[in-house]
């Protein structure tokens, strides 16, 4: 994203309105609902009270980052229509939730929830399983800050035509990010999505329809110079890369719908009205996100043919620079839509780093290092918590690795391990807690190891699944060796929900 | 996004319609085109090659039938949540003529009590 034309002096004017209009939310979203900032339940899941708007793109916001955008767009151009899984993984989020987020809902209405591992913990009772949960869902959380940082740093520094330094920028919006947070907790979170969002969708498809206009409008065109460029990138893939794609919806249809932060938001919603209607429409996004964010990657193989691997990653600023070159109303959009695009990574940072805050103070401080500490003490220490890992990932930042994608599926590998927890915990009874940790570490084990040596991927399933699928088959057979106990409270959270 | 009251459809969901979860597997199965010959592009239908259309009709199929589960497949709380919000909101108009009647649900237990107990 450097030399953008339309960076400089108009970048840095939307990123301090896009910067002030965060604030002001913030502070607003304090100053209304002061219960926000000294409760837990308050502070973290916004009372339990979001309503349908603030819901829906808080939902949106936290699925879709930056790297949707910018990291998504190339992948389309190296890989052309095979990337159309984009569209298929991030729908099949929405088939994730419907595992286990109906009955999670209900139980933690009833239970008063704050944290995933409240769930865990009410219903297996056992601390190594709580506390294995706990270094799995902080870990794949520092993991996710960190892509947002440094996806963050490039996207200012490439807007303000590096008149803004990578760090400087960085901290300038990790600040931002803490004040509001500070001041509004999730509420303020959700509302800033809102705006986070709107401008990330207005923003690519005005992207879309200019790259469009600049090649003419016929989009046969371009697959037909693709099939005589490169028909590898049009015709019916290898089996591997199909296997791949099914492989892929499986394991971010499991791992994203339990990301710590998408558990909170199920917690979040004011009503379970809310909660169903925000994702039937979060069931449709894919379509006008990561699929038009494909036809971007698809239109740029016909205005910058022939890109190396790390040109491309440039695509979204290069076809960016030609959109804005049409005209002022496009010029203008597009500098609105990669401030959109800073504000879209800002708004996944903050609820990864809220959730980050939330199970450290509660389910680390105030259950294992201090347990007399009150819930204000825990509240400071969350918050204080929070500013320490922003702190150690911004160190980590400023040597970022090379491609944003190898660290997007590494920190799936580990997360989706805690799936089994949700999905067979909420629906069957003799589900037993020795099986599921020695599940959840095995496949952890497999998984990490597997990626950190950089193994081959067997006919193109990622290790991540593969580890998934050891994890459910010692908690299944692990479960059923096991004498089933009577235990009232356990057989309660697992109840069939009953007509009112 | 009309729906009949909650009140009047049984309570459902997703996870217990079997029926659903084949449909799911089988347009993730229809989506990637493992069952295509590999390398084949022609013929172009739309201008785009044949197996696109194909996979592009499943995630619509995939994504209307994920919507269609969201608002007709789940139905836990909701009964009970518009019962109880029709009984605040008779209170409400009862005991102050202003403000909103909507149940925030705001930094309190929320509407549920004994739901889900078995």
């Amino acid at each position: 994203m450097n030399d953008l034309i339309f960076g400089g002096t108009s970048g840095m004017l939307v990123l301090g309105f896009y910067a002030l209009t965060m604030l002001v939310i913030g502070y607003v979203a304090g100053r209304r609902n002061p219960g926000t900032r000294h409760t837990a339940k308050g502070y973290y899941i916004a009372g339990g009270g979001l309503g349908f708007v603030a819901l829906f793109f808080t939902l949106y916001a936290t699925q879709y980052s930056g790297n949707s955008v910018v990291g998504y767009a190339p992948t389309a151009y190296r890989t052309g229509f095979p990337w159309w899984q984009s569209v298929g993984f991030m729908t099949a989020v929405i088939v994730g939730y419907l595992l286990f987020a109906p009955r999670l809902y209900t139980v933690a209405k009833r239970e008063g929830f704050i944290t995933p591992t409240d769930w865990v913990r009410h219903r297996f009772a056992s601390t190594p399983v709580s506390v294995l949960v706990v270094i799995l869902m902080l870990w794949g959380l520092a993991n996710y800050l960190l892509e947002q940082l440094v996806a963050m740093g490039h996207a200012i520094s490439g807007l303000t035509g590096n008149t803004v330094p990578y760090q400087l920028g960085v901290i300038a919006f990790v600040l931002v990010m803490l004040i509001y947070s500070w001041l509004g907790g999730m509420r303020a979170v959700a509302l800033t999505d809102v705006m986070q969002g709107i401008a990330l969708l207005i923003g690519v498809s005005v992207l879309l329809g200019g790259s469009l206009y600049l090649v003419g409008g016929d989009l046969g065109d371009v697959v037909g110079d693709m099939l005589r460029e490169e028909p590898e990138k049009v015709a019916v893939p290898p089996t591997e890369v199909s296997v791949n794609w099914i492989a892929m919806m499986l394991l971010i249809g499991f791992g994203a719908s339990v990301y710590p932060h998408a558990i909170q938001r199920v917690y979040a919603a004011r009503s379970e009205r809310t909660l169903k209607r925000s994702l039937a429409i979060m069931a449709w996004m894919p379509l006008v996100t990561t699929g038009v964010v494909f036809c971007v990657g698809i239109v740029g193989t016909e205005l910058y043919p022939g890109l190396s691997e790390s040109e491309s990653e440039q695509l979204v600023g290069l076809v960016a620079n030609s959109v804005a070159a049409i005209g002022p109303f496009f010029y203008a959009v597009m500098v609105l839509m990669f401030g959109g695009i800073v504000a879209a990574i800002v708004s996944t940072a903050d609820s990864a780093l809220l959730a980050f805050s939330s199970i450290f103070s509660r389910d680390l401080y105030g259950r294992y290092l201090r347990r007399s500490a009150s819930e204000k003490r825990q509240l400071l220490i969350g918050k204080v918590a929070g500013v320490v890992i922003v702190a150690v990932l911004l160190l980590i930042a400023w040597n970022p690795p090379g491609t944003l994608y190898a660290i997007f599926v590494l920190k799936f590998e580990l997360l989706v391990q805690i799936a089994p927890a949700f999905v067979l915990g909420l629906y069957w009874r003799r589900l037993a807690a020795g099986p599921v940790f020695w599940g959840m570490l095995a496949g952890a084990v497999f998984a990490g190891v597997c990626t950190v040596l950089d193994l081959e991927q067997p006919v193109g399933i990622p290790f991540g699944l593969l580890g998934l699928a050891l994890n459910a088959v010692i908690c299944v057979v692990g479960s059923l060796l096991t004498r089933p106990q009577a235990d009232p409270e356990r057989e309660e959270a697992t109840a069939e929900p009953q007509p009112g | 996004m009309g729906q009949r009251r909650s009140s009047s459809r049984p309570t459902s969901e997703p996870i217990r319609n079997p029926w659903l979860w084949v449909a799911f597997v089988a347009l993730i199965l229809a989506m990637a085109p493992w069952y295509l010959p590999a390398g084949d592009a022609a013929p172009l239908v739309f201008g785009v090659p044949y197996w696109f259309p194909v996979s592009v009709a499943a995630t619509l199929l995939f994504s209307g039938v994920a919507a269609w589960a969201c608002l007709r497949r789940w139905n836990l709380d909701e009964p009970e949540e518009e019962r109880r919000a029709a009984e605040a909101a008779a209170r409400h108009d009862g005991d102050a003529p202003d403000g909103d009647s909507e149940p925030d649900g705001a930094d309190s237990a929320g509407p549920h009590g004994e739901e889900g107990r078995s």
